[in-house]
């Protein structure tokens, strides 16, 4: 193989998989201060970008749009929180998923009918610029998307570990009663964690929107957040950034030497191989529980 | 029963409901001043811009119908099911419109799919049924004479105007071919393919394909890349399709890029923005949902009077098909006369040739051993990014027809 189309498909990805640890960021962040995993964040991530969207239709500057986005995915977080999840947390924990996989269907029905064009654009400062080093291209919105994902890893792996509300969420996660007779106002830390995971969720949004468009099916990319964020262990921060990284790019690399319609497959392949070898994914530890 | 008075209700009651149904309507779905058409598509799930599109087309032209009169006296009316895209739903749906609300025709507003489950029943129980937007062969193979195709064309007629656009008019001799792994892009390019060497001897360099869903097409384009052919296609959806436009530009590829059926759309110019100046595709009406012409706008205000608030994106093709079609099945119907049955309006529509039941719709022709209403394509391209027809059309005999005839 060409050093040329070695680079470029390295590049390219990387650039994806960097779509995939933004993704998976968000829903692990939920998981680590909820232990709901939400099945929601796809939907979210769509639901941002069309915030983002309609916000862009009032000409409303970048920096306005994506901090208004952030704001009302917030809102919008601790609304679902409060009608939806709230009134099933005493209901078992397969229910509360269930929910959320319903509240996506909403969300992803409703931003159906109200917006029918097959696919939108987001205006975004980088637009029409592509840099080029030698005969590889790149789309340096991708490195957006890293730089805030990285950044994203680093805030959250402080606040869960230094902050007290950090470990408060994750005191919730563990146990959630023993986090309430331990004084941990868990009716405040659930829509908190939310109002910021739905905010991470609608980030992604905005910033991968440039590259692949507008459409109420983007959603579906959670799949392959989730593939790399048991990849690189699920309840490890890194270990979405890394998961996504050697996803995009080992899924990549499988289309190039085994056609297009093989990305997928080489996904799932990676995947079950990592967890035979590794099962608790690149960074997980096992889990130990004091009996 | 043991007394008289019981027996002589019992007897009456079925002598009323003898003399209800010897005076029942003459035919289904038709009485002295309805005609009941029964529509199925998608209004749900993630092909609802097909069914949302296809029923407000058709509510439209039945609205304008039923305003100038309707037919023969008689107001059309419709009742709309939806199939969510599945061909078992979309079963259920077309036996709860024709053994339930009896109606007189089936009107098909869906996809390929859903639409193929429904063609056994429909055939076996001779319903007048009108497809207008699904491309399925199955639909007018093998001839039925209550199966009808309207605006959409067959899946085989995209390779044929392809392959002859690509060779005659564009005059390329290297072709590299993106497409979709899904059913109705696979199909087109297998199409495309088949008639290129069918008809001009051609064969592609490389064919690459990807998913739905897919966000990044770097390696399939790569591999295109370093077949270096004259002109890129790139067959299936919008989403897809408008990535690897910018894509294939961002890559450093400078080929035009022709598009599949599925894939031309305003949405694509906004989306691929400066990459898309040039780009070709296939359209299925005369003109363009924003062209200037009066056709268009007239329909577009009749449009924005019935759904001043509909959501953007629409209307669609679909709405467009929808519309058209309804005026179609209502000069069967007229000419069917007042004594409207199933089979005078299945015969009606096989006199109708080259009818254009509204500005904006192609030319309808069905005879007595075909019902492939439309075998028209119109090629458009991207200028200033605005879609303009390109003057040309197909002259080589579609193998369509030419194959049906001889049976």
């Amino acid at each position: 193989m060409e050093l040329g189309i070695f680079v470029q498909l390295l590049v390219a990805g990387l650039g994806i998989g960097s779509i995939y640890a933004l993704v998976a960021l968000g829903l692990v962040l939920a998981f680590k201060g909820t232990g709901v995993l939400n099945f929601a964040h796809g939907d979210l991530v769509a639901f941002g970008a069309y915030v983002a969207l309609f916000l862009s239709l009032l000409k409303l500057p970048y920096w306005q749009v994506l901090l208004g986005t952030l704001a009302i995915a917030a809102v919008f977080g601790v609304l679902l929180e409060r009608t939806l999840i709230r009134p099933l947390l005493n209901a078992p924990a397969f229910t509360v998923v269930v929910a959320t996989l319903a509240i996506g269907l909403m969300i992803k029905n409703a931003l159906r009918l109200s917006w029918q064009e097959n696919i939108a654009t987001l205006p975004s400062p980088l637009d029409g610029v592509t840099v080029r080093v030698g005969d590889v291209s790149v789309n340096p919105q991708y490195f957006w998307i890293i730089g805030c994902s990285i950044a994203i890893m680093i805030l959250l792996a402080v606040f869960f570990r230094r902050t007290l509300i950090g470990k408060a969420m994750k005191a919730v996660a563990q146990n959630r009663d023993a986090a309430r007779l331990m004084g941990v106002r868990v009716n405040r830390v659930f829509p908190l964690t939310f109002a910021v995971s739905t905010a991470v969720a609608a980030l992604a949004g905005v910033l991968i929107a440039p590259i692949t468009g507008i459409q109420s099916e983007m959603g579906s990319v959670i799949i392959k957040g989730f593939v790399a964020a048991i990849l690189g262990g699920f309840n490890s921060l890194p270990g979405c950034v890394v998961g996504g990284l050697v996803l995009g790019t080992l899924e990549t690399f499988g289309g190039a030497f085994f056609g297009g319609t093989f990305k997928d497959v080489t996904a799932f392949v990676l995947l079950i191989v990592v967890l035979l070898v590794r099962p608790n994914g690149i960074f997980g530890g096992a889990e130990a529980r004091r009996v | 029963m043991k007394s008289v008075i019981g027996k002589l209700v019992v007897a009456a009651v079925v002598a009323t409901l003898a003399l209800l149904g010897s005076t029942a309507a003459a035919e289904n779905g038709v009485t002295n001043d309805t005609v009941l058409i029964g529509a199925y598509g998608p209004v749900t799930g993630p092909a609802a811009f097909i069914g949302l599109g296809g029923r407000d087309g058709a509510e439209l032209a039945l609205s304008e119908i039923n305003a100038a009169g309707g037919v023969n006296g008689r107001k059309l009316k419709m009742i709309f099911e939806d199939d969510a895209f599945s061909p078992a739903k979309a079963l259920a749906s077309v036996k709860k419109l024709v053994e339930q609300d009896n109606v007189f025709m089936v009107l098909g507003l869906s996809g390929s799919n859903p639409t193929v489950g429904t063609l056994d029943y429909l055939r076996d129980a001779k319903i007048p049924t009108y497809v207008a937007i699904a491309s399925a062969p199955q639909v007018t193979h093998p001839f039925s004479h209550y199966l009808f195709r309207g605006a959409s064309t067959e899946s085989a007629r995209y390779g044929e105007v392809y392959a002859e656009f690509l060779t005659q008019y564009l005059k390329v001799k290297k072709i590299a071919i993106l497409s979709g792994a899904d059913e109705n892009a696979k199909n087109e390019a297998d199409n495309v393919e088949r008639m290129l060497d069918k008809w001009y001897k051609m064969k592609i360099l490389t064919r690459a394909e990807f998913k739905v869903g897919d966000k990044d097409f770097t390696p399939q384009i790569l591999k295109v890349k370093q077949a270096d052919p004259d002109i890129i296609l790139a067959i299936g959806q919008t989403p897809e399709v408008s990535i690897i436009i910018k894509q294939i530009r961002d890559l450093g590829l400078k080929q035009p890029i022709f598009g599949g059926a599925a894939a031309v759309d305003n949405s694509i110019i906004i989306n691929a923005g400066p990459a898309a100046e040039g780009y070709m595709g296939g359209w299925l009406t005369p003109l363009y949902l924003d062209s200037t012409e009066p056709p268009m706008t007239k329909y577009m205000q009749a449009y924005n009077k019935m759904f001043p608030n509909a959501p953007k994106g629409r209307p669609n093709l679909y709405d467009i098909m929808g519309y058209t079609e309804v005026y179609v099945i209502a000069e069967g119907m007229r000419r069917a006369g007042p004594d409207l049955t199933r089979e005078k309006f299945v015969s009606a529509l096989e006199t109708l040739k080259d009818y254009q039941g509204s500005g904006v719709a192609s030319p309808r022709t069905f005879t007595n051993w075909h019902h492939v209403g439309n075998l028209n394509q119109q090629i458009m391209v991207v200028k200033n990014q605005k879609w303009v027809p390109v003057a040309w059309q197909a002259k080589h005999e579609s193998e369509i027809l030419s194959s049906m005839k001889k049976q």
